[in-house]
């Protein structure tokens, strides 16, 4: 049996070889270019990425989704976190356990054609409520729609039907 | 119904068929207090200001008893504890947050397993012989619970009260309704010892019903699988041709909508609605673990599917040949069904959703791709085939847009496949 010898390694002063590696390296760059947009596919003014596919919710959808996973927790199914309880103490709405992440609410009285988005107060040391005060909507008007919003005016989630403040 | 309070049962580190130990009357009591706290679900989609899901801002409380002055005692409480099943704590339930119940398109799935025909003839032979094996106490509780709130007349001037001299059966009641929402029937015929005095067939629950029947119901329905799957497809599509058309998928939607919304207009149905998914629920939550009636049946299984085989076979039955697609499809087109009708996915931009990650809505595509998956497989249509033409070959939308308007009667085709489901094999 005779052994053999290791293939050599192509040599740097080769010409045919040096020529090769240019076209990797372009080829590489092209992909690298390529990978880079799919990966971050930078959202645009719209939601959309580089490549025309959205990478964040626009406000609309991000409504929907809300609902949709606040419907889902109410039907009762298991993994679904869209809703939030709350009660109304005064001119004030408190919102029980609220997600750290919220800092303004929007509340719409019914048959009110705009909702009052307002931010909320600071938090209470100790305690996960959160509450906001109301400016505009009475007290003696019944509250159709409360979301807890993020600061970027996402909704993520959704209160009750709250009665006129006693 | 009964699986949300399941549910309420679980978070309170509960057993989920503690449900089956709570005195019948008291999930009586409990079904109408949910009944009045779904006036407090809060409006969804677009339409802000409007009642929730049921076609009516009054139906609820139209319905629902008057509200006690201040310092009276609403008339018998449900005094349900979700801690203890054994007491009664002399208060109505909390409704914070409310329930809401499902579709009916979930009692409608449900059913077409034949859970409901299976579990009649198991609870008939318990309470009339001894063919089936003796009950432990637990079991005896189902028993007991099962016959006062399904098989006997509901208490007068409760929620759950709609049969009466003008409609006297529960079964063909539920068959007029599935009927009229989607011009769907069950795949099993109603079992020979069960049908009433002056049954007619078919025509039992299609009587009288005039044009109020969705019968285009299912072509939208199907159309829409179709083109949400076309999304999925090509979801993550930058540079190819893409078919998807996210304002024809909206366009679906709202057809759907308008259509289901016709069949509720001042809040037709319901009440129906409420009492036929309440009972479903009740056999789907019997067999979605091993509660004590399974095992005093001994039909441990790791599936609801899997039970009610076993379940069927002790009394000599066979259940729908898809069960596990159904039972499994029912609460997730129960939840995309119900966000239809509200409005969620009317625009275009909302409609994405449906198919598009966007970022947040990776459930709502988890449950678009299953819907579609099971649909398929329950049914044997190919959703995810592309619709092919005559003229254009492969076509990704047909030309004419969808409209709600009734098309005429088509022959029923039923979601179950399943000859001989709920007849004895």
């Amino acid at each position: 049996v005779t052994a053999q010898s290791p293939p050599q390694s192509p040599s740097p002063a080769d010409p045919t070889v040096n020529v090769s590696a240019d076209k990797i390296d372009q080829i590489l760059a092209a992909l690298h270019n390529v990978a880079t947009a799919l990966a971050d596919n930078a959202a645009q003014g719209d939601g959309r990425g580089s490549l025309g596919v959205p990478t964040k919710p626009s406000p609309v959808q991000a409504g929907t989704i809300v609902d949709y996973t606040a419907l889902s927790q109410l039907l009762g199914r298991p993994g679904f976190f869209g809703v939030v309880s709350a009660e109304r103490r005064g001119n004030k709405i408190v919102f029980k356990n609220a997600p750290p992440d919220a800092t303004k609410a929007l509340v719409q009285a019914d048959r009110d054609p705009e909702p009052e988005v307002v931010e909320l107060d600071p938090p209470i040391p100790g305690s996960e409520d959160r509450t906001v005060t109301l400016r505009r909507i009475g007290n003696d008007r019944s509250i159709g729609r409360t979301e807890l919003r993020t600061s970027d005016d996402i909704p993520i989630r959704l209160g009750p039907r709250l009665r006129p403040s006693p | 119904m009964f699986r949300n309070l399941a549910q309420l049962f679980a978070t309170n580190q509960r057993p989920k068929t503690d449900v089956f130990l709570v005195h019948p009357l008291q999930l009586g009591r409990w079904l109408d207090e949910a009944w009045a706290a779904a006036a407090t679900v809060p409006p969804f989609g677009p339409s802000t200001g409007q009642a929730p899901f049921l076609g009516s801002t009054d139906i609820v409380s139209e319905l629902d008893l008057p509200a006690p002055v201040a310092g009276v005692q609403p008339p018998v409480p449900s005094g349900l504890d979700l801690t203890n099943p054994d007491v009664f704590t002399g208060a109505t339930f909390p409704a914070s947050p409310p329930l809401i119940w499902d579709h009916l398109v979930y009692a409608y799935l449900i059913e077409s397993t034949g859970v409901f025909e299976v579990m009649a003839e198991v609870l008939r032979r318990l309470v009339v012989g001894e063919t089936l094996n003796s009950l432990s106490a637990k079991g005896l509780r189902w028993v007991r619970a099962t016959e006062e709130l399904f098989f006997r007349d509901p208490p007068l001037f409760a929620i759950g009260g709609i049969t009466s001299q003008l409609r006297p059966d529960l079964r063909v009641a539920r068959r007029n309704a599935y009927w009229r929402m989607f011009a769907f029937e069950p795949s099993h015929a109603i079992p020979r010892r069960w049908r009433p005095p002056s049954f007619t067939g078919d025509e039992a629950w299609k009587a009288d019903t005039g044009s109020g029947v969705n019968t285009g119901f299912r072509e939208k329905w199907v159309e829409l699988l179709r083109q949400v799957w076309l999304g999925i497809e090509n979801a993550k599509n930058g540079i190819g041709p893409n078919a998807t058309d996210r304002e024809y998928v909206a366009f679906l939607c709202k057809a759907i909508k308008d259509m289901l919304n016709m069949r509720r207009r001042g809040g037709q149905l319901a009440r129906e609605e409420f009492v036929h998914v309440t009972t479903m629920s009740w056999f789907h939550l019997t067999l979605e673990s091993d509660s004590p009636i399974v095992l005093d049946l001994k039909a441990e299984a790791t599936n609801a599917a899997d039970r009610l085989a076993k379940v069927a076979q002790i009394v000599g039955m066979a259940p729908a040949a898809r069960s596990r697609e159904l039972f499994e499809l029912s609460e997730l087109m129960s939840a995309l069904l119900r966000a239809i009708e509200l409005g969620l996915f009317d625009s275009g931009a909302q409609a994405e959703t449906l198919y598009l990650p966007v970022g947040t809505n990776a459930k709502l595509l988890e449950d678009m791709n299953k819907i579609i998956d099971l649909w398929q497989s329950a049914t044997g249509e190919r959703v995810k085939d592309r619709v092919v033409t005559a003229v254009s070959g492969t076509s990704a939308q047909p030309v004419r847009l969808p409209s709600p308007s009734p098309s005429p009667a088509p022959a029923p085709v039923p979601v179950g496949a399943a000859a001989g489901n709920g007849f004895r094999s």
